[in-house]
């Protein structure tokens, strides 16, 4: 029995319920279809009421079709990078101008380089065959030398030979004079050197002395007139840049004589 | 003064100076000055400093030396700065000028022990920039006029300019003791 209650139970809700449904399906199909019915009759009950504004009829002449050129880019886009990047010959085609674009760079790098270093080799290379060439030369000039000078020694020699024995004796005598007198010379000059030296000492002393007194002089001046003078002299007169350059040799030639001295 | 150049000293220095306020990169400047070989390697021993400095702004090319030989450049007067002598080669000059004194090499090995500081070792009208001695060798950078002369142990050797001027070797030093033997600058 409670079985018989529930089957009839199920099948009126199951009744009520497709009814309902049928019922509701025409409802919302009114109410979907009411905005636009009531468009339509607003739009043909006034059709020249809403008026375009001057913007809108600007527009109009640029576009009279009416074209959506945003989506039209859009296509050709979308077009281009499927046709294009996305093929996979583009990609290889642009690895390989890139590539064949730095290579080439390259290439004129190193010839650049190339053609630079050659010229500065060859500008040494021309120095030194200069050099060369002068060398050459004064070595030929005192090979030359060395022949006509001995060229002339053996003249001597065969002459020599030739002549008679007797006059050797009168010829040793003669030597013998010349050697005396050259003997005499030389102790006049080893004298006179002597006395040069020691004037030159003197004088070197004297010398000494002046320039202690001018660096004296030339401080005190110069502290009296530009206390903020710099050290170096630049705009010095020529006349104290010699005195230096002098003073600079003899302070060279004194150290020298020093370590001499010292037997170094 | 108007300086042609000669024969450039062995050792060189470089200051590439940085940025000024204005942002600008001025050019380097260059400095040569005398050296002689210590065991294999370049050193100054100056015995009497001084240096010659070259502007790249003047027109001065470090890589092409053998251009700038026996061009004439326009100089500040020799001066002495911070205990060095020195000769600010300002900037070079055509081709045509008339030099007034020359930057002349003088090394021992090619014209003879310098004889400084001997009376009358060179001419009056000259001027000793540089000099270096060490390992026995010497070398010498000097100003001298056209017809100036130093004294070495080969004898006096006189400066004299060459009509046309061979690249490399535009001064002959002609060695008056001994008349046949020349030496020459390069």
């Amino acid at each position: 029995m409670n079985c018989k209650f529930i089957i009839i139970g199920l099948l009126t809700l199951a009744t009520a319920n497709a009814r309902g449904s049928q019922n509701s399906a025409p409802s919302r199909a009114t109410l979907n279809t009411k905005p636009e019915s009531r468009a339509n009759t607003f739009s043909k009950q006034q059709p020249n009421q809403r008026q375009e504004t001057w913007y809108e009829f600007m527009l109009k002449q640029f576009n009279p079709e009416n074209k959506d050129y945003g989506r039209w880019i859009e296509d050709r886009r979308r077009v281009f990078i499927a046709s294009r990047i996305r093929n996979p010959y583009f990609a290889y085609t642009v690895c390989m101008s890139v590539g064949i674009l730095v290579v080439t760079t390259v290439c004129v790098k190193l010839r650049i380089d190339h053609r630079r270093a050659m010229w500065i080799t060859a500008e040494m290379m021309a120095d030194v065959y200069n050099q060369d060439a002068y060398s050459r030369q004064i070595a030929h000039e005192a090979i030359d030398r060395y022949n006509k000078h001995i060229e002339r020694c053996n003249r001597a020699i065969e002459a020599g030979e030739s002549s008679a024995t007797s006059a050797v004796s009168n010829e040793i005598e003669q030597l013998r004079a010349e050697l005396m007198r050259l003997a005499e010379e030389r102790d006049t000059a080893i004298r006179e050197r002597d006395l040069a030296r020691e004037e030159v000492r003197r004088k070197s002393e004297i010398l000494a002395d002046m320039s202690v007194r001018l660096e004296a002089l030339t401080l005190k001046s110069a502290g009296a007139s530009v206390p903020n003078a710099p050290s170096g002299l630049r705009g010095a007169d020529p006349k104290l840049i010699t005195h230096i350059n002098n003073l600079q040799e003899q302070l060279y030639a004194e150290r020298n004589a020093n370590r001499r001295l010292k037997g170094g | 003064m108007l300086v042609a150049v000669a024969g450039f000293g062995s050792i060189w220095r470089h200051k590439f100076r940085t940025e000024d306020r204005c942002g600008r990169c001025p050019m380097p400047v260059y400095y040569n000055t005398t050296g002689v070989l210590v065991q294999s390697h370049l050193r100054q021993r100056a015995q009497i400093c001084g240096y010659a400095r070259f502007d790249a702004a003047g027109g001065f090319d470090p890589n092409h030396l053998s251009r700038m030989l026996n061009r004439v450049f326009d100089c500040a007067e020799p001066s002495v700065w911070m205990g060095c002598n020195k000769v600010l080669f300002k900037r070079i000059l055509p081709a045509n000028e008339k030099a007034d004194c020359y930057l002349v090499l003088a090394r021992s090995a090619l014209h003879g022990n310098i004889l400084i500081g001997m009376e009358g070792w060179r001419s009056s009208d000259s001027w000793l920039l540089s000099f270096s001695e060490g390992s026995g060798q010497q070398e010498a950078m000097l100003l001298l006029p056209p017809g100036g002369w130093i004294r070495t142990d080969l004898g006096r050797l006189v400066l004299k300019t060459q009509e046309q001027a061979v690249r490399g070797a535009p001064l002959v030093l002609v060695n008056e003791d001994s008349m046949d033997s020349r030496h020459a600058l390069s």
